[in-house]
This record gives C-alpha cells, sequence and structure tokens, in this order.
C-alpha cells in the first residue's frame, strides 16, 4: 500500500491504516478513540503498563470506566499539546485557560489523568489548580470550587477552636 | 460508534451528546484522596490546614497529606516566631500520615532556628523521603543518622552543621549541602558505608571543611564549589561521570593534595587552583574538560602541564587561563590533545 499521502492516511477514519500503531480507548460511555501508541505511553503510565503486561498492542482496546467522552477527548487534546511542545509552558496556559472557562471539566481532566497515571501532565493540573487558590480564604475556596459547606455552625466553630493553632 | 484519531498532529473533530455537567456541581470532593493530597502538595502546610474547614469530606484531608511545606516568611502567623512555632507544634500534634514524603522546612527567623532539630526529628520519625531544610540559625544544627531520606538539602546560614560521626544515611542518594560552616576543622568521609547509595552530591559555600574524601561506587556526580578551606581532596568511584571542583583551593598550602580516582569521568570542570600535589588515575572516557586556571607563581606552570597530561584525551576543551603569556614564554604547556 502507498505511504505518500500521510495526511490522509491519518485524516481518513475507516480504512485509515497509518504506518504507526495505534490502540483503542473506550470511554465510560461506550465511544471509543484511536489514539497513536508512542503518543499516550508517553504520558500514561498505565497503559504503558498494560501494553507491556499484554506483550503489544495488537487490537488492544482500553475501558475507561471512570472517564466520559467529552473529558477524555479533552484529555488526549491537551496531550497532543504536550507531546508538540518540549516544555510544558504551552500545556500549561491551555490548563489553566481550561480552569477559568469550565472548572468542573478541568477538574475531571485531571482525575483522569491520575485514574490513567499521567503522571507529568497530573502533578501539572494540580499545580495550576493549587496555585489559583494558594492564598483565598476558606469562603473564597469554597466559592471557587463549588464546595458545599455542610458543617452546622457549631461544627465550624469546633474545627476552628481545634484547629486555633493554625488559624490565630 | 464514534471514531477519533488522536495523532501528533491532529485530532479529529466527533460530535458527542454531551451530558453537560452541572455548572455549579462539586467536582474536587469526589477525586481520590491521592488526588487531593497531590493538589495538596503544591501549597504550603497553613492552606492545607485550611481546607479543613471546607466540608465534612474535607475535614481530616489534611492531617494525612504527605508532604509537609514550612516556611516562616511564606506562612502568615500573628507573629512570624511565636505564631510559628505554635503552628508547626500544632500541625506535627494533629498530623496523622504514618509516611512523610517530602518535608520542606525554610526558617528566616533565627529565633525559629532553636526548633530546626525536633522538627526534623518529627520527619525523621515519620519516615521522611525527601527533607529540605534552610535555615538562617545561630545555634548549631545536628543532623542525626537516618535510613529513610533518599534526598537531602541542608542550607544553613549562621550555625555550624554537625554531619553524624557514625551511622550515615544508608538510603541517600541524592545530598546536596550549602552554606554551611562545619565545626571545628572537619574531615568529611563519605564512603560506602556511610552513605551507600549516594548517586549525587554537591558542597557549596562551605568553610570549616578541611578534608574531603568521597569514595561510594554508585556516584555518578559530584561538584565542590567554594569549599575554602578544603585542602585534602580523595576522590574514587567508578561511575562517576560528572565531577566539578570551583574555587575551593585558593589559598596555597604546601599540605593540599588532591587525589582522583575516576576511570568513568565524562565531564570533568577544574576552575581553581592548580596545587603541587595533584594526582589522577587516567580519564579513559573523558569528553569534556572545562578549565581555568589562575597561575601565580612559577611552579605553577610545571604543575598546569602536569594537570594538561590528564585532559588529554578530552574531545571537547575549554580552557582559559590567567597569565597565560607567562607560561608561553617559560614552556610550552599544552601538550597534544589527541582528540
Amino acid at each position: 500500500m502507498s505511504t505518500e499521502s500521510k495526511e490522509i492516511l491519518v485524516g481518513e477514519s475507516s480504512q485509515a491504516k497509518p504506518e504507526k500503531k495505534t490502540i483503542v480507548l473506550m470511554a465510560s460511555d461506550g465511544d471509543e478513540f484511536v489514539v497513536d501508541v508512542d503518543d499516550i505511553t508517553n504520558q500514561s503510565e498505565m497503559i504503558r503498563n498494560l501494553i507491556s503486561d499484554m506483550g503489544g498492542t495488537d487490537g488492544l482496546q482500553v475501558p475507561l470506566l471512570n472517564v466520559t467522552a467529552p473529558v477524555l477527548a479533552k484529555l488526549l487534546e491537551l496531550f497532543n499539546v504536550s507531546n508538540k511542545n518540549d516544555d510544558d509552558e504551552e500545556v500549561t496556559q491551555k490548563v489553566k485557560e481550561l480552569m477559568e472557562a469550565e472548572l468542573n471539566m478541568m477538574i475531571d481532566v485531571l482525575g483522569a489523568a491520575n485514574y490513567i497515571e499521567a503522571t507529568s501532565f497530573f502533578d501539572l493540573s494540580c499545580k495550576v489548580l493549587a496555585d489559583k487558590f494558594k492564598g483565598m480564604s476558606v469562603e473564597e475556596v469554597r466559592e471557587f470550587l463549588n464546595i458545599e459547606c455542610d458543617f452546622t455552625e457549631e461544627e465550624l466553630q469546633q474545627i476552628h477552636a481545634e484547629n486555633a493553632w493554625a488559624f490565630d | 460508534m464514534d471514531r477519533m484519531f488522536a495523532t501528533k498532529s491532529k485530532v479529529s473533530k466527533v460530535k458527542f451528546c454531551r451530558s453537560e455537567p452541572l455548572e455549579e456541581s462539586d467536582r474536587i470532593s469526589s477525586l481520590p484522596d491521592a488526588a487531593i493530597h497531590n493538589i495538596f502538595s503544591f501549597l504550603f502546610s497553613n492552606d492545607v490546614v485550611k481546607t479543613s474547614m471546607l466540608a465534612k469530606r474535607w475535614r481530616y484531608l489534611w492531617a494525612s497529606a504527605p508532604d509537609i511545606f514550612l516556611d516562616d516568611e511564606a506562612i502568615p502567623t500573628s507573629d512570624r516566631e511565636s505564631g510559628f512555632v505554635r503552628f508547626v507544634d500544632g500541625l506535627h500534634r494533629h498530623h496523622k500520615a504514618p509516611e512523610i514524603k517530602r518535608y520542606y522546612l525554610r526558617l528566616q527567623q533565627p529565633n525559629n532556628s532553636t526548633f530546626a532539630e525536633s522538627w526534623v526529628q518529627f520527619a525523621l520519625a515519620r519516615c521522611v523521603k525527601r527533607l529540605f531544610v534552610n535555615v538562617v540559625s545561630h545555634v548549631p544544627f545536628r543532623m542525626p543518622s537516618c535510613n529513610s531520606v533518599r534526598r537531602m538539602k541542608l542550607k544553613l546560614r549562621g550555625g555550624d552543621l554537625v554531619l553524624p560521626a557514625a551511622g550515615g544515611f544508608t538510603m541517600l542518594k541524592y545530598l546536596a549541602l550549602s552554606e554551611f560552616r562545619l565545626a571545628g576543622n572537619s574531615v568529611l568521609d563519605v564512603n560506602s558505608d556511610y552513605c551507600p547509595l549516594l548517586r549525587s552530591f554537591s558542597l557549596k559555600n562551605c568553610s570549616g571543611l578541611i578534608g574531603l574524601r568521597v569514595d561510594c561506587p554508585d556516584l555518578e556526580d559530584l561538584c565542590i564549589r567554594q569549599c575554602l578551606d578544603l585542602d585534602h581532596l580523595i576522590v574514587s568511584g567508578a561511575n562517576i561521570q560528572t565531577l566539578s571542583v570551583e574555587k575551593s583551593f585558593t589559598d596555597r598550602r604546601p599540605t593540599s593534595l588532591v587525589k582522583i580516582t575516576a576511570p568513568n569521568l565524562q565531564t570533568f570542570t577544574w576552575l581553581d587552583r592548580i596545587i603541587d600535589n595533584f594526582s589522577a588515575g587516567e580519564f579513559r572516557s573523558l569528553r569534556v574538560a572545562h578549565v581555568y586556571l589562575e597561575i601565580y607563581y612559577y611552579e605553577d606552570t610545571n604543575n598546569a602541564q602536569r594537570f594538561f597530561q590528564y585532559l588529554a584525551s578530552a574531545e571537547n576543551l575549554q580552557l582559559q587561563m590567567r597569565c597565560f603569556w607567562v607560561c608561553l614564554k617559560s614552556y610550552s604547556v599544552l601538550p597534544c590533545f589527541s582528540s
């Protein structure tokens, strides 16, 4: 088979047969994502280990029970940014933008990165999030993260008293 | 069924029937504890403790966080001294993690430094793996032996550093000491009993270190910079790849001695005086040598000439010399470089 028009081979879905090896990631809702083996193993330790345990990539389908399709799509999009750039600047910027625009999506992506053990991307996302609420008051953090306070006023006072050393 | 290609160059668009998450819902609380702990690892401990007030899910999460970051400048307390001490004591008292991954202690108020030892003891009792201590001090800091630390960085401005005479650090792989003074005229013997697994060792800006003997089988990198009292340096290691000595042998002393046995050395940096008593084994794998010599005395030119013999196999030599003209006049200092 001719390999001249790589662009088309990569872009056309069904009969595409790229030279590169691929595997299929299945989102929790059953959607399938075909990903380049090098790209995904570059990021995910879990998939790297899985491939080495299975002894190859042929026909490999990886069900990701905790990750929905939109989240997986966003995660793969960010992996692409990360794989394309040598330093983390560009991908950090993208994660920040995502956090500002859609915080819940950003946290879901962070959770998915943790789930598939994409350690460096996960660390980077954690840092972006931590930097955001560094120095915020408890109320500000709660509001920023949409956390509902399920303590009674009494309980709050009790925690405050217990941890007076921290809140003086 | 949706199919999608994620390649280096593009992600093809797929239409999703997206089940929009409720914008108001709280996603972070459903992350596993370990993931939240990882977010905590980028915060100073006061911000981490504060999360106990967020909601029930967060009540005790902070107390099992494996990373502790303490800094008396960055953590605002009612006052930098007693308030900070109360904070650290409270944190230690309530902290429940059986093992600490990283313990970072930065004390810029000299009065706080009297607590540094006992606080580090807390971390050691919790089998700390990475220890960073940066203290401005007016009292000695005694670092005890320990079997858990993998990575250790100590920076002590002011007080003396007292390292354990026996025992050592059985799991230590990475050691960096800077801005410290060793009590008395000390000889530091870092050998395979003291740090059997050491791979990287750096000493910077230190005084009171008269002799340094390094002999660790796994050591790969050794950097010695501005250890101003250094007189004896004996380095030996089959795995040493980079060795750098800078501005340490500044005074000319008749007793000075340097002996290097590093057959697999690849990068050698010597930005220092060439002392009379310098010897080295063959550097068979030497690739890069970076040398800056200051030649003050007539004998130095002889020493320099002998010194260059060791570098003969370097593929890449960067050489700077002061008083170069003297050498050219008196001797032909440079030997032939084969590569």
